[in-house]
């Protein structure tokens, strides 16, 4: 069991095999060995690992992408922004848990997970206007209405892509 | 937390999810804010099928076009090369155009690209890193390479789809060492044949890679990846043993893929000739990960798998034109297995994935036969030792039809070898046997006790279990014997005729001899009594695709074979086999046969996918 001590110093004991799908973590026990001292996480609430821990209890046991697999399956997984079912259900969670979630796993290196978070807001980009995206995520636009206009225009070869 | 402030790289990866089908979204982000926008413009750009939207950014005094519309291209583009001088008109396309980093070129517009190209007062691509064109003629391959290469001298890669009836491989190699003496970090180079034309073998002869010394960082050399095994319309680029001879001498080259086809006069012997053995580095693809061969032989194959220096290849694919006898291929397969003895053998023992492809086997009678232990083995288990094996297929074509399967003396694949793979290949993932159909239905072998028994080759239950006991497997590929099926529908066989009495007698006679537990019985045969046709038993969790080679059953047979398929591979997606190949082997739609095999794999196979093909094979 590894013992994990969060941001807001909340302890969690975790199942290795579980704990290990953040590379983060498993390259600190490699280095470490055995020790019964806690690891801490200081840029991870304990809500946030509750539910990186939920995700990885999940996927226990699935096969963890390897270097050389990333680099071939980069292609594949820019084309898709499916998420499976369980994940879906998973990630349904407001917004500033998803971008927790998202900064957590990119912090611990858990690919999947991240994936997951990243498809998950490029799926609530998709389709909307520039002012939709702004009020969704509250940005403050900073463009006169030349510049956005000129923009458009220089780009506009991409809207029928 | 604002997206905004997100890490740089995390940013980076949201939005690389919307460069595939999403730009519209991509465009409307860079209009968000000055923070967003930079990022979102850099991946709008990245990936470019065309130039047209550089040419939209020059003002309308330097272009002239048929059409105004932005959305369609127009037919025809006229460019002023008086009034492009000026640098102020190049100011929102160079914004730009620095952030192009991908680049697939077809052939429209390529004269007004030539001129924006030539006309531009500094290098309009200065970041390309991947470039993919496809060139008709030598002239256009070589001013294309020259106008788009210049000034980018961070290419890495380079895919030229050409018609080598038109290219003169002189030419090539031209373009290419041109191209090699500006770009030192040029990793990767791809010459492709065009997939719709109808030239027939085209060869590449020196010079294309003559100057070895300018090859210095290139590590991927193919010739051969986008050429199908069995479309038989597809034009061949060929290479000389002098190409070969050259690709092995690329200092860093961890990729090839070539067709070896030897001139008149061109001794095979000489290819290996000038490799000094003694320092790694000079030995002939001495730093070779990832090898595809086509050969004419398993002569010249096996000559170059002895050649190789590299004890890293992890990727093989071996492709031989013609047939190949089941000796022959136990021959390469005894090559790339390692021998403790010799130590020159281990530098295969690496292997992961491995692909065979000829045109089909055939048995040798007057070859003496292999013995493991007094008996017979197949012609696949030298294989056995490659223990980090994760993928293993072998494409033939009509093996099964055509009365060419393989049997008696040298099996392909034997009952034997479904116990053994679980143990030998024990990280196996993909195994890809579906057309290599052990033996006769009278295929004889000898067990250990001296008996002699009927292989009738694996059953479906047979399958299950060997899937339930692949740990990793997630697809399999294999024939199995569905005569079993008729058991309990003796009014059918496989004609579709109905069943004589004594027919009837010699199936019943049969089923009982490999069920008979009185008697001497192999394991396999056994465990085969216990399982066939229960829905229960051993099955796969891991197993996503399941492939199956031809065998002729009932309807209602198929029915049976379906449930206990499904029931046994919770998990598969989906049951392939091969439409096209299957109608060419049985010879034609209106045959008996034809009909009853899509009757069986109606019921097997998923009917979405199963439309799609047969209209794709009506329209062929």
């Amino acid at each position: 069991m590894v013992h994990l001590v969060t941001s807001d110093n909340v302890e969690f004991v975790v199942d290795k095999e579980v704990v290990e799908r953040s590379v983060l973590i498993k390259n600190m026990l490699e280095d470490v060995g055995e020790t019964d001292q806690s690891i801490p996480l200081a840029n991870v609430s304990s809500a946030v690992l509750r539910k990186v821990i939920e995700y990885c209890e999940h996927h226990r046991g699935e096969p963890l992408p390897s270097a050389d697999a990333d680099q071939n399956q980069d292609e594949t997984r820019k084309r898709t922004t499916d998420i499976s079912e369980w994940d879906q259900k998973f990630i349904t969670v407001d917004q500033e848990m998803l971008f927790e979630i998202i900064l957590a796993a990119n912090y611990l290196d858990i690919k999947s997970l991240l994936d997951v978070g990243c498809k998950t807001v490029a799926n609530m980009i998709k389709g909307k206007t520039p002012d939709e995206i702004r009020r969704l995520f509250n940005i403050v636009n900073d463009f006169t209405p030349e510049e956005e206009a000129q923009i458009k225009k220089e780009n506009e070869w991409a809207e029928d892509r | 937390m604002v997206l905004e402030r997100f890490p740089y790289d995390v940013l980076r990866h949201i939005f690389s999810f919307l460069q595939q089908h999403d730009l519209d979204s991509l465009s409307a982000l860079a209009r968000t804010s000055h923070s967003i926008h930079e990022l979102a413009i850099d991946l709008l750009w990245e990936n470019q099928r065309t130039l047209w939207p550089l040419v939209l950014l020059l003002p309308s005094s330097v272009i002239e076009r048929a059409s105004l519309a932005i959305r369609k291209l127009p037919s025809w583009v006229t460019f002023h090369t008086h009034v492009a001088s000026h640098c102020s008109t190049w100011d929102r396309t160079l914004h730009y155009s620095s952030r192009i980093r991908r680049l697939c070129l077809s052939r429209t517009h390529r004269m007004a690209y030539y001129k924006m190209l030539t006309e531009s007062p500094s290098p309009l691509l200065p970041n390309l890193a991947h470039l993919e064109v496809l060139a008709d003629t030598e002239s256009d391959l070589l001013l294309c390479l020259q106008l788009l290469v210049e000034g980018s001298q961070g290419l890495q890669s380079l895919t030229v789809k050409c018609c080598p009836r038109g290219i003169p491989a002189s030419v090539l190699g031209t373009a290419l060492g041109c191209l090699m003496a500006k770009c030192s970090t040029l990793e990767q180079v791809h010459i492709l044949s065009p997939l719709y034309s109808t030239g027939v073998t085209s060869g590449l002869h020196a010079p294309v890679f003559s100057n070895g010394q300018n090859y210095t960082f290139l590590k991927a050399v193919d010739m051969l990846s986008e050429h199908e095994p069995w479309n038989t319309h597809h034009p061949r680029l060929t290479v000389s043993a002098e190409i070969v001879r050259e690709l092995g001498r690329m200092p860093c080259l961890e990729d090839a893929g070539f067709d070896l086809v030897l001139g008149l006069d061109e001794p095979f012997e000489t290819i290996s000739q000038g490799f000094v053995s003694d320092n790694p580095y000079h030995r002939m693809f001495g730093t070779l990960k990832k090898l595809r061969l086509r050969a004419a032989t398993v002569k010249h194959t096996t000559a170059i798998l002895e050649m190789i220096g590299s004890h890293s290849i992890e990727d093989l694919t071996l492709w031989v034109d013609r047939p190949v006898s089941v000796f022959a291929f136990y021959s390469i397969a005894e090559l790339l297995s390692p021998n403790r003895t010799d130590e020159d053998r281990l530098k295969f023992i690496n292997i992961k994935n491995f692909k065979f492809i000829a045109e089909y086997f055939f048995s040798d009678p007057f070859k003496s036969v292999p013995l493991s232990q007094g008996a017979p083995v197949s012609m696949i288990s030298p294989l056995f030792a490659l223990h980090d094996l994760r993928s293993f297929k072998i494409d033939v074509t009509d093996t099964v039809a055509a009365d060419r399967a393989i049997g008696g003396r040298l099996p392909a694949l034997c009952r034997d070898d479904l116990e053994t793979i679980p143990q030998a290949w024990k990280d196996i993932e993909e195994l890809g046997l579906q057309w290599l159909r052990s033996g006769t239905e009278t295929d004889t072998r000898v067990d250990d006790d001296g008996e002699t028994w009927e292989s009738e080759g694996p059953t479906l239950a047979e399958v299950a279990l060997l899937a339930s006991r692949c740990d990793k497997i997630s697809s399999l590929g294999m024939w199995f014997n569905a005569q079993d099926w008729f058991d309990d529908d003796p009014t059918m066989d496989s004609s579709r005729e109905g069943v004589e009495a004594e027919d009837l007698g010699t199936l019943y006679e049969n089923q009982e001899r490999r069920t008979n537990t009185q008697g001497v019985l192999s394991h396999t045969a056994v465990t085969s009594a216990h399982l066939d046709h229960s829905n229960e038993g051993p099955s796969s969790s891991t197993l996503r695709e399941l492939w199956v080679g031809l065998s002729l059953v009932s309807v209602a047979a198929s029915q049976r074979v379906s449930s206990f398929a499904h029931s046994r591979f919770p998990h598969v997606a989906w049951f392939g086999w091969d439409y096209s190949r299957a109608i060419s082997a049985l010879g034609g739609w209106e045959t008996q046969e034809w009909s009853l095999v899509n009757d069986t794999f109606v019921t097997m196979y998923p009917r979405k996918r199963l439309r799609k093909q047969v209209h794709t094979s009506e329209n062929s």
